[in-house]
């Protein structure tokens, strides 16, 4: 076994795409570390854009305003998947409803996503990376050795997204809102001009429904083992 | 032999568990007994979580992963948290002998809740401390009360939610108040052990209390919704801080490597949460139902077990609920003399309770004419 880990290149770049709650950041992140890779998490960008967007009261299609605010900005991920924006530690402050629903509304923004594709292709310079997101395959990395589209059914997804708002104490909303809404994003996704959430080409497509986390990182393995670099 | 064992360890009065089903069967024979003693999951365990266990028997020879990174990074992302925030325990319970062995000496006190988990008391006690109980109110956690227990003192206050063994939960704003209110030095446990089965909206959460800057820790645990009781393993989520003086003393191979796969697993197994769940809560309100018809008083619960008043003493009641073959917990150690505890189980061990609980409550209600019959 080990030797078949050495074997793979310490400079790929492995994109992981899909739709939220497929259990593309956990698996990223486990990915990452049986590769000795970096992770990159390239939604924690379009965050802190956010973020700095709702500080500097940008309204979020104020494009000027905003090419202004992505002028020279430093991105530093740290060791535990922390981020830093020009040396500020943003980590604790990006994950709010607020950043969320502002990360969400510049990320349909041209200026914004022009701006990121650089940072992110800047930030997997030399490669040995495995990049999260929803357009890592098809338009920032399309280029990446090995691509996975991970995905799972309505219900499954809904079902951990609500457990995970439930374990995090948030009740709001029940199962039923939750499924609705997952379906309308899932529609607005793969309809959208401006990078639709879809597999790329030559992606490998895994349903993580019924397969635990750990089966889905030793699949991705193998699927990388097996390839001829 | 000859020992010396420190005065304040002969002092604890040891952790009485839940009867094993192996012990009743050696004491009186009945070997179809149910169980309804523990608070675990009458459903059994998550399906993933086995099959991630069964996965890894074939590594048995090497060490686990001693850091738990894996779990610790499922963990972090399932609560927006960095790593460096989750401790991993042999059981949450592991998680409280680490803050009494960091925390505590003989010349330092906690507050905690009585009645509620004993564990508190016993770990206080094994590291010198002494444990100021605060009574419940109306069978919930009395805050004020705490409060005005806290003295300097005071290391660790330890909050139960819902409350074992009286299904009570705090409400957010007040604990936040509670917070505010107390020195900053003074650690507060929230113990969250059956956090998923809480239907009040209203109820802590617990993960906004780790935004106030404070000492907080909040335990959670695989034994209950997750069904894994016998794996051991918990967590605890804190600020850095706090976690890096607990994995001081954290032993370094703590959570083994079947209970780390299988934990990783449960967690996204959010089905086998789901059903569980809907089956506690229907089963509660069934039970509810039930002892409304035979006029049995009981308290309503937030989580997988509830207190119910015996109209005779309630030790004969747990002796004679025994020899049916029915296993509940009978709260004299919880200074709740009149009560007893039921898990709630599956549906058929649920009826097998009540048509025992009949049996036997009749049966005390007519002394004179068992013993002609007997
Ligand atoms: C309130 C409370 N906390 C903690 C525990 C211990 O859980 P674990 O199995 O994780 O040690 C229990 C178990 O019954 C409990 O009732």
């Amino acid at each position: 076994m080990a030797q078949a880990i050495k074997r793979i290149p310490p400079d790929l770049i492995v994109t992981i795409d899909g739709p939220a709650g497929a259990g593309k950041t956990t698996i990223s992140k486990l990915l990452a570390r049986q590769l000795g890779y970096r992770y990159l998490d390239t939604g924690a960008l379009y965050r802190a854009i956010g973020l700095l967007a709702l500080e500097g009261k940008t309204g979020p299609d104020d494009d000027q305003a905003l090419a202004g605010l992505c002028q020279g900005l430093e991105f530093e991920f740290l060791a535990d998947g922390g981020l830093k924006v020009n040396g500020r530690d943003v980590t604790g402050l990006i994950r709010t409803p607020e950043v969320s629903m502002m990360a969400s509304a510049v990320s349909a923004r041209p200026v914004v996503r022009r701006y990121l594709l650089d940072v992110q292709r800047d930030l997997a310079r030399g490669g040995g990376i495995v990049a999260e997101g929803r357009d890592m395959g098809t338009v920032v990395f399309p280029e990446a050795q090995v691509k996975f589209f991970l995905d799972a059914d309505l219900e499954t997804r809904a079902l951990r997204r609500y457990e995970q708002l439930r374990q995090r104490g948030d009740m709001s909303a029940s199962l039923e809102e939750i499924k609705r809404q997952i379906a309308v994003r899932d529609r607005n996704d793969s309809s959208r001009n401006l990078a639709p959430l879809r597999p790329a080409a030559d992606a490998v497509r895994i349903d993580s429904s019924a397969l635990g986390i750990r089966q889905v990182v030793d699949k991705m393995l193998r699927i990388i083992k097996e390839r001829n670099f | 032999m000859k020992l010396s064992i420190p005065p304040h360890v002969a002092a604890i009065d040891p952790y009485v568990p839940g009867k094993p089903l192996e012990e009743l069967a050696r004491q009186y024979g009945v070997s179809d007994a149910v169980k309804l003693a523990s608070n675990e999951n009458p459903l059994g365990t998550s399906p993933k979580a086995l099959e991630a266990a069964r996965s890894r028997l074939e590594g048995l020879n090497r060490y686990p992963d001693g850091a738990g990174h894996d779990l610790i990074e499922a963990l972090a992302a399932r609560f927006d948290l960095r790593p460096s925030q989750v401790v991993i325990g042999n059981g949450s319970d592991d998680l409280l002998g680490m803050l009494a062995r960091v925390f505590l000496d003989d010349d330092s006190q906690v507050v905690v809740p009585h009645p509620s988990f004993l564990m508190y008391s016993i770990v206080a006690r094994s590291a010198g401390a002494a444990a100021v109980k605060v009574p419940l109110k109306d069978l919930a956690i009395d805050l004020a009360a705490m409060a005005r227990a806290v003295n300097e003192k005071t290391r660790i206050v330890f909050l139960c939610c819902p409350n074992n063994p009286t299904g009570t939960v705090l409400d957010h704003g007040r604990v936040e108040a509670f917070l505010n209110d107390l020195p900053e030095d003074v650690i507060v446990v929230l113990d969250e052990a059956y956090v998923e089965f809480v239907q009040a909206a209203e109820s802590v959460r617990s993960l906004k209390l780790l935004e106030l800057g404070r000492p907080v820790v909040v335990l959670r645990t695989f034994s209950k919704i997750y069904g894994l009781a016998g794996l051991r393993v918990g967590y605890g989520l804190m600020p850095e801080q706090l976690a890096e003086v607990l994995n001081r003393v954290r032993m370094p191979f703590n959570v083994n490597c079947l209970a780390q796969a299988a934990a990783l697993a449960a967690l996204d197994d959010s089905g086998f949460v789901a059903k569980t769940r809907a089956l506690i809560h229907r089963e509660l309100e069934r039970m509810y139902t039930a002892l409304d018809e035979r006029g049995i008083e009981y308290h309503p619960s937030q989580a997988n077990f509830f207190l119910i008043k015996m109209p005779y003493p309630a030790g004969r009641v747990f002796e004679a609920l025994l020899r049916e073959g029915v296993i509940v917990r009978w709260m004299k150690s919880y200074a709740l003399e009149d009560y007893i505890r039921l898990s709630i189980g599956l549906p058929g061990e649920n009826d097998r309770f009540l048509a025992a609980l009949d049996k036997v409550l009749e049966r005390l209600a007519e002394p004179c004419r068992r013993s002609r019959r007997k």
